[in-house]
């Protein structure tokens, strides 16, 4: 009799810990899934766009020329997207999301950018949809930061994080979502290959990137192909 | 054309170029200082960290860029004798630009600065442009963003 109580009570306890096992599984799949749509901790989502599936990464036109919001000070400010220097990496992050905490982490460092006079710029949402507190806490001062819903709408945002990579031109290179710094640059390298014509050998991939160079306004010796955009003189 | 506003300051920010008005009111901020209002624009890419004068700006300019600033002194400082010119300053004249004018001296760069009141409102408004050279073939651009200025 003894024995049988036993042996149902650790069949008991096997199953509730089979159950408590699948819960926690479940719980964390539901996690990873509202961070990769863009839903908060506290349950907020953090977008709320015309476009909910993410686009393809190709070269197109940026939807917009210019980020206009205000900054963390509540400066009305306008960047350029087609500027005619070097490219511009917009990285669209949110205070809540925890997928983000990576690249406003990795922000705040020297960061590797894709190329040397790639320009960073954070945007979130504007102010009355994003916590400026906690912006305030997590944004880098030496990257440029808009609060703007009105971009956000623009380019139909799908998920944060989210990054395009344009060029001076305001030609989209590259645009998607990933999981750390390292995966983000893999992905805009790739798509700079992607973008370069196939079969081309190291002479005609010169030829091809001096084309593109000389149409954003670029001629060989550039000083802006030697200069940091983030340095300060002394 | 992007326009910005703020503090009773607005200005069309060219197609390509950037622009920021921040600070105004002169309120008291937690540390005793006070913020003026500062208007920034420029043909190129402004950092995040700049002084109000353009250091940190300027030296990323390339022989054509424009980089422009609007100062707002204290109200005690309208109508003194440095701020006795009345009215905004809308068309300048090559001539009118100095390569001593520069708050940080850059090579190849000019500069002017203009104080003048404005409503009872004291300003400076500071002009840096890429090339003393080439200074009346960039003129035009900075002419026309003055002519969209306004102070309420």
């Amino acid at each position: 009799m003894m024995t049988a109580l036993v042996i149902i009570e650790g069949v008991v306890i096997l199953l509730l810990a089979i159950l408590v096992a699948g819960l926690l599984k479940s719980h964390a799949e539901i996690l990873r899934q509202l961070a990769a749509l863009g839903v908060t901790e506290d349950g907020a989502v953090s977008v709320g766009t015309a476009q909910t599936r993410p686009r393809t990464t190709g070269m197109e036109r940026a939807p917009a020329n210019t980020l206009h919001g205000v900054n963390l000070d509540g400066s009305e400010q306008t960047m350029s997207l087609v500027h005619g220097r070097g490219p511009t990496l917009v990285a669209f992050l949110s205070s809540g999301c925890l997928s983000c905490q990576t690249f406003w982490n990795e922000l705040q460092g020297d960061i590797e950018l894709p190329t040397p006079d790639t320009r960073p710029v954070i945007v979130t949402k504007g102010p009355g949809s994003e916590s400026v507190a906690k912006v305030r806490d997590l944004a880098p001062t030496r990257v440029p930061l808009i609060m703007s819903d009105e971009t956000w709408e623009a380019f139909r945002v799908p998920m944060t994080p989210y990054f395009l990579l344009v060029d001076g031109a305001g030609m989209v290179m590259g645009e998607g979502a990933a999981s750390s710094w390292r995966h983000l640059l893999g992905l805009l390298r790739q798509s700079a290959r992607d973008a370069m014509p196939a079969g081309l050998d190291a002479e005609g991939r010169e030829a091809f990137t001096d084309l593109q160079l000389r149409q954003a306004g670029i001629e060989p010796g550039d000083g802006s192909l030697y200069s940091n955009p983030l340095e300060k003189g002394s | 054309m992007p326009r910005i506003s703020r503090s009773g300051i607005t200005v069309d920010v060219p197609d390509a170029w950037e622009g920021t008005i921040s600070g105004g009111d002169f309120q008291l901020e937690s540390d005793g200082a006070v913020e003026p209002t500062v208007m920034h624009v420029a043909s190129f890419p402004l950092p995040a960290e700049r002084g109000s004068f353009g250091t940190g700006a300027v030296e990323l300019m390339s022989t054509s860029d424009v980089f422009m600033t609007l100062f707002e002194y204290g109200p005690e400082s309208a109508g003194t004798p440095l701020f006795e010119a009345e009215g905004i300053p809308r068309q300048f004249a090559a001539r009118e630009f100095d390569r001593n004018a520069l708050q940080r001296a850059m090579p190849g760069q000019t500069g002017l600065q203009r104080f003048f009141t404005h409503e009872g409102r004291a300003f400076c408004l500071y002009i840096v442009l890429g090339s003393h050279v080439d200074r009346a073939d960039i003129l035009p651009r900075v002419n026309a963003v003055l002519e969209t200025l306004e102070i309420g």
